[in-house]
């Protein structure tokens, strides 16, 4: 509970940039969903599906939640999204502009009734995706720019650091309670499809 | 501060909702309408060829085809079968399709037999297109040919290229029958066509039946009947197969002819007899061996008369009948 308090603590300051990378996301989704039709005309759905949802559901819906966590949460998030931004900032919002482009992609491509009952995942995981790149831009530009991240505060660099990665650790409890909802959402709708 | 605060929750209540709202908007009112579905599968009646087997290397030079034509859509199929030579059926498989609107998607030709030794072959498929076959604003994205097996024997994918709404494929298929000559045969080619016709993608199934096996009207018993006035066309005599028989019915007191021909230009072709009998099976008039027979009757009997056809020596090939009224 307290991380939450300490993470809403954490977003107030920053509420534009969040919203700002929320709208790079869901609008980069939308956009790529979008120009993806207008460059490619509509192909026709053979009802095939991509193979990869077959290895993470095995037909045991708690497994294939795990799974869909763990893979979303390691490799998706953390390796991907999150550590990226510490050595380099913008890298973070790179990987997620990246993960938007694969969202819209893979949505682009199916019938409306697979997005609609797919939005729910996209939001929650999408979310998760968001707040790691919020978390990792602010790791990452801490050490190079301590001013940008802690304006008025005089931090030097390894002081900066520290502190945004304790603030870190609290945005990353709420990645994990999304990528979590949003595991326990796909598999249901893995299910469906 | 409580402004503040306010202001970065509604942008970022904003953030998410207003795209993902745009997006389902878009798709539900159809300005975005991805991957479409096949709204409507209609299969076509299916067309027969049906070949009398020759024994040996014969020309067979005959076709089975269907054109299908509707507001949207004209489909034209063909199977031409050459000619049969060591125990191999060589055939060009043709189809044309235009539609009015939209644009031809994919063009699927599958080949079925029950028959498990017998085998399809896309003759030279890897040049396929280029040579040996011809395409127009087709592509072939898979294929696979010579599968052994009771099933399906072997299929080809083709896929339609630059929307366009004409397209047309030819290419030579060997059947490999891999059977004694008494055996019969029965192999079924579906082309299956997906085409969008301006708003759903559609799919038609047009089936062809070909089949392949040695008659049985070899003794008088076993006559076939035929009709006065139709031409009987691919029948066959050869070596394993000398002796055809046929009956019609002929009313009393007319006077009908029997022609039976050959086409020269096929090889071979058969040198045989014609006999006929009345209806007490006594013999009423014969032609003696050649290409080419016409022989003329009086029925002052009525019933069925008996045709016989008789090949010379070693002779075979494929040869017509008629039976009619002068």
């Amino acid at each position: 509970m307290n991380s939450f308090f300490d993470s809403t603590a954490i977003f107030s300051k920053r509420g534009m940039f969040l919203a700002l990378l929320n709208l790079l996301f869901f609008g980069g989704v939308f956009a790529v969903v979008t120009v993806s039709e207008w460059l490619f005309p509509p192909s026709l759905d053979l009802n095939v599906r991509a193979p990869f949802l077959e290895a993470f559901f095995n037909g045991d819906f708690y497994v294939s939640a795990f799974a869909i966590f763990i893979f979303n949460l390691a490799w998706s998030v953390f390796v991907f999204i999150l550590i990226p931004g510490f050595f380099f900032f913008p890298l973070s919002i790179t990987s997620l502009f990246f993960r938007a482009f694969i969202w819209g992609s893979l949505l682009y491509s199916q019938p409306t009734w697979i997005l609609l009952v797919a939005i729910p995942t996209v939001i929650l995981e999408g979310e998760g995706c968001v707040l790691a790149a919020f978390a990792g831009t602010l790791a990452g530009a801490s050490w190079v720019k301590p001013e940008w991240v802690y304006c008025g505060e005089s931090l030097g660099r390894r002081e900066a650091f520290g502190r945004s990665l304790s603030e870190c650790s609290a945005v990353y409890a709420l990645v994990i309670v999304l990528i979590l909802a949003g595991a326990v959402v796909e598999t249901a709708t893995l299910m469906v499809i | 501060m409580v402004l503040s605060l306010k202001n970065w929750k509604v942008a970022l209540l904003l953030s998410i909702i207003l795209p993902t709202s745009l997006l389902v908007a878009f798709r539900l009112t159809g300005l975005l309408h991805g991957a479409l579905t096949i709204s409507e599968t209609k299969m076509l009646e299916s067309v027969n060829l049906d070949i009398e087997r020759p024994d040996d290397m014969t020309d067979i030079k005959d076709d089975v085809n269907s054109t299908y034509t509707d507001a949207e859509l004209m489909m034209g199929c063909s199977v031409f079968v050459d000619d049969l030579g060591g125990n191999i059926l060589s055939m060009i498989v043709k189809v044309n399709v235009s539609v009015v609107r939209g644009f031809v998607g994919n063009l699927n030709l599958t080949f079925w037999e029950a028959f498990e030794n017998s085998r399809l072959d896309f003759w030279s498929e890897d040049y396929w297109l280029t040579a040996y076959s011809h395409g127009e604003n087709l592509s072939i994205s898979d294929h696979v040919d010579f599968r052994r097996g009771s099933g399906l024997k072997a299929f080809l994918e083709l896929r339609g290229e630059n929307q366009s709404k004409r397209v047309y494929f030819d290419g030579f298929v060997d059947w490999w029958l891999s059977s004694p000559s008494n055996y019969t045969h029965h192999m079924e080619l579906n082309v299956e066509l997906i085409y969008f016709n301006g708003s759903v993608f559609k799919k038609i199934i047009q089936p062809l039946q070909l089949t392949i096996g040695p008659d049985n009207n070899n003794s008088p018993d076993l006559a076939d009947s035929i009709q006065m006035g139709t031409t009987y066309s691919r029948l066959y005599l050869g070596v394993d197969d000398e002796v055809d028989f046929y009956k019609v019915n002929v009313p009393q007191g007319s006077t009908f002819y029997v022609k039976a021909d050959v086409k020269e230009e096929m090889h071979p072709h058969p040198d045989f007899e014609v006999l006929v009998y009345d209806p007490h099976g006594n013999l009423s008039g014969s032609s003696p061996h050649d290409y080419h027979h016409y022989l003329q009757f009086d029925a002052n009997i009525g019933g069925e008369w008996l045709i016989e056809t008789r090949v010379y020596w070693y002779c075979r090939g494929f040869y017509s009948l008629i039976v009619d009224f002068t």
